[in-house]
């Protein structure tokens, strides 16, 4: 399987929320057109 | 991207941090930087690998800015705190995605080294494509 890039579906990740509920990457997107910025160890 | 917040929103879009460790550790992090836009911490680095981004080595990683006496100053003591979270992963490479409203992928940067960074003047012009 090729890793996904430009004009393919987005992975819909999801991770907990500072209360522990799902939080999906798709609650922005569908908002807003949205810049994902990936960060580094720091976090 | 902080600098350069009023210009993404101008566009009607958004940004978001997608930090490594928990959402208590992320806001931490940002809020240490500044950062005013939404922060979200991802423990298990999910989004990173369904994103595909790469994993470096020493050698990915030793040309982070950080490192650099000006990158230190900059980070402040914060990041460096930051940094030795425990569900962080050193050698996670970091990355920039572009999502629409459908949720498609519009402009994908997969980092090589750590310092690859791509400009913001190239991050907006990929989000102008997206909301012409």
């Amino acid at each position: 399987m090729s890793a996904v890039g430009p004009g393919d579906a987005a992975p819909d990740a999801v991770f907990a929320d500072a209360a522990g509920r799902p939080r999906h990457l798709s609650d922005f997107w569908r908002a807003r057109p949205t810049v994902f910025l990936f960060l580094r160890h720091f976090g | 991207m902080q600098r350069h917040l009023t210009e993404v929103e101008a566009r009607g879009a958004q940004l978001v941090a997608v930090a490594q460790g928990t959402a208590a550790e992320a806001d931490r992090f940002c809020h240490g930087l500044g950062v005013t836009y939404p922060c979200v911490g991802d423990r298990e680095r999910a989004s990173y690998g369904a994103f595909a981004l790469p994993r470096g080595g020493w050698k990915e990683i030793l040309v982070d800015p950080l490192f650099s006496r000006d990158g230190l100053k900059r980070l402040g003591g914060a990041s460096i705190r930051g940094s030795l979270a425990p569900h962080s992963d050193w050698f996670q490479l970091p990355g920039v995605a572009i999502v629409d409203r459908a949720g498609t992928v519009r402009w994908l940067h997969r980092s090589r080294h750590s310092a690859d960074i791509p400009p913001a003047a190239a991050v907006l012009a990929a989000l102008d494509a997206v909301v012409a």
